[in-house]
């Protein structure tokens, strides 16, 4: 069964927010709300000091600890190993928010405009109708589901066909993001755990997650 | 704290205890007290402990629900996930807590002593347990946040709840002789509250620089004058002194000193939930800073 799943490299990352912004712009997040961000930080002490850069995002975990705990049902675990969350569904209880050890989930309180007092831009506009992020409800990252379950629709190979693969996975410039799946063995993400030895965060939490660093 | 620092080190949890998560504080405290209060009151058999718990139950904390949901008709999907969901098992507690006290309280006004109130007093004293419980196990769930993450959570939960039960029995329940073991058991409770806190925060500090940090957050931050004196002194320290006094007296607590020590275990209950809350600490994402 397939399991999506993300390899990040952090030698390639530079740094330059293109995934932040390309996430932001695929799902028309409003202001303040991030699915997708680079923490920077600084590590040891002058004058060795290393610059510590790490994107992250939901890592759909494959023991996912914000399934057991939405006591509303929303957020399910599709048999590709996305976690989704309906937003008909939630409740915004916000305990998957709080169960979240990895804080990659965002309660959507209110949808601020782009340019307070001067209204919605046209983009907006639209934005709001393709992607009706519902005030009262959590949102997270779902690794682009729409642009992988299009893709597939049309025969074509998440991870390898542009189209069918998360945004900030194809706007990296210096491809540090890899896409695919981790149940084949013999896919791009699965050779490059194997061969770069890569680690997960917080391994300890039992969660399994589906995005994998290499360094 | 700067946006570079955010989740590179601790960061404070903030859905359940700032703005609109204040609420949520408030609800998991009302779950305490009219769960407790409800569970004791069973055990004394006090018919009017248990409809003033009752009341709390189905007006301020459901109340607090209620206000906290921006979608309240989507309220009833929450018991859906009992089998994995501490917060499913705490809405099906309370709303049985509901049914079964209403039937129990009838029962026990009009039809005392018989088998089926006698039934329905253990059902509804199960639910009231699990009212007074569900917060602690919602927050040791949490894996995240080391300071939460503690089989001390529910056990603090209990003391709390029955503690502030007895404080209420201890006012609405003056004529019987109950009030000697409601007293014996506020001071022991007290001690007991006193001990284990101090023996969690001690434990805490050893459990990684996360927790810690929760700790010294607690003892020496902002947030450590409504600890000491929120929840120590008026709380904790305040009743026991009350119930001292009327020993060495060889008398029992007047009403208004009970009153006193309601309102100041209140108090107290209120200012442990909110420091817990407060100091709940998320592991840093990455540890870099260790």
């Amino acid at each position: 069964m397939t399991r999506w799943g993300m390899v990040i490299d952090l030698k390639k990352c530079v740094n330059c927010y293109a995934c932040v912004i390309a996430c932001k712009q695929e799902h028309f997040l409003p202001p303040g709300k991030f699915w997708n961000r680079v923490l920077v930080s600084e590590t040891g002490e002058y004058p060795l000091v290393t610059k510590v850069v790490y994107p992250v995002l939901c890592n759909q975990c494959k023991e996912a600890i914000c399934v057991n705990a939405c006591p509303s049902t929303a957020t399910t675990r599709r048999n590709d190993g996305i976690i989704t969350i309906d937003p008909d569904k939630c409740s915004g209880c916000q305990y998957c928010v709080i169960v979240c050890p990895y804080q990659q989930r965002t309660y959507q309180d209110n949808k601020k405009e782009y340019f307070p007092g001067q209204g919605l831009t046209e983009l907006e506009k639209i934005g709001h109708e393709l992607y009706p992020h519902q005030t009262g409800t959590v949102t997270k990252c779902n690794f682009c589901q729409e642009r992988i379950d299009e893709g597939i629709k049309r025969g074509l190979k998440p991870g390898i066909d542009r189209e069918a693969t998360p945004a900030c996975v194809i706007t990296c410039m210096v491809k540090a993001r890899h896409f695919g799946d981790l149940a084949d063995p013999d896919s791009n993400v699965s050779r490059l755990i194997q061969k770069r030895r890569a680690h997960q965060l917080h391994p300890e939490f039992g969660t399994e997650p589906s995005v994998y660093y290499v360094e | 704290m700067k946006p570079y620092n955010w989740m590179v080190q601790c960061t404070p949890q903030t859905n359940w205890i700032e703005r609109r998560g204040i609420i949520i504080w408030l609800s998991i405290f009302s779950g305490i007290l009219g769960g407790g209060a409800y569970f004791t009151s069973l055990i004394f058999n006090n018919l009017g402990g248990m409809f003033t718990s009752w009341l709390i139950v189905v007006v301020i904390k459901c109340g607090l629900h209620l206000a906290h949901a921006e979608k309240p008709l989507r309220l009833w999907r929450m018991i859906l996930r009992p089998q994995t969901s501490w917060i499913s098992r705490g809405l099906i507690l309370t709303i049985s807590l509901i049914v079964l006290g209403a039937v129990q309280l009838a029962l026990t006004t009009w039809a005392p002593g018989t088998p089926v109130e006698i039934a329905f007093k253990m059902l509804a004293g199960i639910a009231a347990f699990g009212v007074m419980v569900y917060g602690g196990f919602a927050l040791n769930y949490v894996s995240g946040i080391p300071f939460w993450n503690t089989s001390i959570m529910p056990v603090l939960f209990i003391l709390w709840g029955i503690l502030l039960g007895l404080a209420m029995l201890l006012v609405v329940d003056r004529g019987s002789a109950n009030i000697q073991v409601a007293v014996a058991g506020t001071s022991v409770l007290t001690i007991g509250i006193l001990v284990i806190t101090t023996l969690h925060l001690w434990t805490e500090t050893y459990k990684g620089s996360t927790a810690r940090e929760s700790v010294k957050k607690l003892i020496r931050g902002y947030i450590a004058p409504m600890f000491f004196i929120g929840t120590f002194v008026i709380g904790l320290v305040l009743p026991l002194i009350i119930i001292l006094i009327c020993y060495f007296n060889s008398s029992l607590p007047s009403l208004s000193l009970t009153v006193v020590m309601l309102v100041s275990e209140v108090l107290g209950g209120l200012a442990f939930t909110y420091c817990v809350m407060k100091v709940g600490l998320y592991n840093p994402l990455l540890a870099v800073r260790e």
